[in-house]
């Protein structure tokens, strides 16, 4: 069974503890190593792997700390080319090229973010769960089959922004780069209602924006359109 | 009593256009009123010439309001956006403009999903659409007068500043050459004339940025496509796409529409002959127009405003609705395989008792060993 621990979620940095009850990995790093320890009861050592999906720092602020602590590291070329770093635990891994590390089945799938070479991580465990995981990204390609557990970012409403705009608690030119970067609410709905949502436990909502987003609203929002758990960490 | 019968019948005979509108306009002002905006006659005005405009389209096209073919959600979607905005499709010069658009959609019958091509209809905002946007909300305006069209041959003589004091620019058109500049002497709710200009040259931005569209699918045989290009083929064709973008810039607007090398990459519009000095006009009145700042006073208006007007926004929403969750993506059949366990992406991937103690050796080889953490060559994420 699927077991998800959002340790830090937003722009300050993202971090998330996913376990099949036997094999428990590190979604990004993007966080002080410390508090990943501490999300982790200090048992670091049953950490199989940590998947990194892009190059900003609030998703892979501490990758030299747990690269350090002889935990594998997997992330795309692009990515791994941006850093910089030489390690024997960096793992190149190519989309749509699956793996194996553990009990998971890992499939990486291109997204659409503004960095070198962005990946987000299809995961399947032996008991035939699935979780999708995909953050910063302002749309999907792909469409999935028997999905059990989604994490998603929903990183702002467009509604929200614009209010904050003609407020002038944002500046315009903010809203450009989010629309090519990150997923809004309306495109993380039509994203939930494109997909074959029957065997769906648990949707998590990523991300949020600490200025352009409404928690309660988001929840709401999605559990009324999925009928489905909604988390937002 | 014959004639009663008549008249009865008379009374509630509607056209079809009528019965069009008892359909839309309630659900209109229903949802204007849900967002705070209490319809005005202007906006109802505005909704039924909409209606009249969308029917004319139809009518050329052949379809009719009922057929199943036609995706009535953009017609409502359109009404919302005439009457929050106050834009008038009988106006003239016309402030908005309708066409049709065949799109793939998702229908479900009986519980199946299928695919069906569908007419939508699309709106536009013409420059004089815009300039009534502008009269109707920009903040601190009170009126936008008639705009100059300064043309190669005018005798212009730009406005002067002394302090605060400003001496208006003076005009004497000829009527020969080119449009080189369009100015807006707007008056302010102060009493002030401000006076807006946007020159032709810098029309090349907009160039710019219709090339950097029309390019983004454009891979120069360097990959199948966009989505299958490798890393380093991204930087190639990225490389590619940087190069004819300066190109278009040091040429500037006129000698880069005349260049054949880089005019493969501008639409028929900007080409041809008998669109090119509409549309650089267009282009000059935009870029004064859409600057100036407006107050909406409304989030729903204000959001209406952006998905009509903002060409930035209408470009990514193309992009996702036909690229976004398209193709279905699932594990070779194979997966997950309990022999395969620990294979890695390309190597075993022992992850098991090795784990239980952590390793202080090697060091990760950074290429700046002074910083900690990440702080290495990754760049930091949006701050929001």
């Amino acid at each position: 069974m699927i077991e998800i621990t959002a340790i830090a979620s937003g722009s300050k940095g993202n971090c998330y503890r996913v376990t099949d009850g036997k094999t428990p990995l590190l979604l990004e790093c993007g966080i002080k190593y410390r508090d990943i320890q501490k999300g982790f009861g200090f048992r670091m050592s049953d950490v199989a792997g940590c998947l990194v999906t892009h190059e900003h720092g609030d998703h892979c602020k501490s990758i030299k700390d747990v690269l350090k602590a002889g935990i594998d590291v997997f992330m795309s070329s692009g990515t791994a080319d941006t850093l910089g770093i030489h390690h024997h635990r960096m793992k190149r891994v190519k989309a749509k090229e699956q793996y194996q590390l553990g009990t998971w089945t890992i499939l990486p799938f291109d997204v659409q973010h503004d960095v070198s070479e962005p990946l987000g991580f299809l995961l399947a465990n032996q008991e035939g769960e699935k979780l999708l995981f995909a953050t910063d990204t302002y749309y999907i390609k792909y469409k999935f089959q028997g999905l059990t557990h989604v994490m998603v970012e929903c990183n702002y409403s467009r509604g929200i922004l614009l209010e904050n705009i003609v407020a002038g608690r944002v500046p315009k030119v903010m809203k450009q780069r989010l629309e090519r970067s990150h997923f809004s609410l309306e495109n993380v709905k039509d994203f939930l209602l494109a997909n074959d949502l029957k065997k769906v436990q648990e949707i998590w909502l990523l991300h949020l924006s600490d200025s352009n987003s409404n928690e309660m609203q988001f929840k709401q929002e999605v559990m009324e359109l999925t009928g489905k758990m909604v988390f937002v960490p | 009593m014959a004639n009663n019968q008549v008249a009865e019948q008379d009374s509630t005979f509607k056209t079809g256009l009528a019965k069009v509108s008892d359909t839309f306009y309630p659900m209109i002002e229903q949802q204007l009123t849900g967002n705070g905006i209490r319809m005005d006659d202007y906006q109802k005005t505005c909704v039924m010439n909409a209606i009249a405009g969308i029917n004319t389209v139809l009518d050329t096209k052949g379809i009719s309001w009922g057929s199943p073919e036609l995706d009535r959600n953009t017609v409502t979607d359109i009404l919302l956006k005439v009457a929050a905005l106050k834009l008038n499709a009988s106006a003239s010069p016309r402030e908005v403009y309708f066409q049709t658009r065949k799109t793939k959609k998702d229908v479900y019958t009986d519980g199946r999903k299928q695919e069906v091509w569908m007419k939508q209809i699309e709106m536009g905002i013409e420059g004089d659409g815009n300039d009534a946007i502008l009269a109707n909300f920009g903040r601190d305006v009170k009126t936008v007068h008639q705009f100059w069209l300064i043309r190669e041959g005018d005798d212009f003589v730009y406005p002067r500043y002394k302090g605060i004091e400003v001496a208006p620019p003076e005009w004497t058109p000829k009527g020969s050459g080119k449009v080189i500049r369009v100015v807006y002497p707007i008056t302010k709710i102060n009493g002030e004339v401000e006076y807006y200009i946007a020159e032709r040259e810098d029309v090349v931005r907009n160039l710019i940025a219709h090339a950097k569209q029309n390019m983004m699918n454009e891979t120069f045989g360097i990959a199948q496509d966009r989505y299958k290009a490798t890393p380093d083929q991204k930087k190639q064709i990225d490389a590619k796409k940087t190069e004819i973008l300066r190109k278009i810039e040091e040429l500037g607007l006129d000698a880069a529409l005349a260049d054949e090398d880089v005019a493969t990459y501008f639409s028929p519009a900007w080409k041809d002959p008998q669109s090119r000095e509409s549309m650089i006009t267009r282009k000059m009145r935009n870029n004064v127009v859409k600057k100036i700042p407006k107050d909406f006073g409304n989030a729903f208006v204000s959001m209406t405003y952006d998905d009509a007007a903002d060409d930035d926004y209408k470009r990514v929403r193309k992009e996702i609705n036909e690229n976004a969750n398209q193709e279905l993506l699932d594990f070779e059949p194979s997966a997950p395989d309990k022999n395969e366990a620990n294979k890695g992406p390309s190597q075993i991937i022992d992850y098991g008792n090795e784990h239980s103690k952590e390793e202080t050796n090697p060091e990760p080889e950074i290429i700046d060993s002074t910083q900690q953490t990440m702080d290495i060559r990754g760049t930091d994420g949006p701050s929001w």
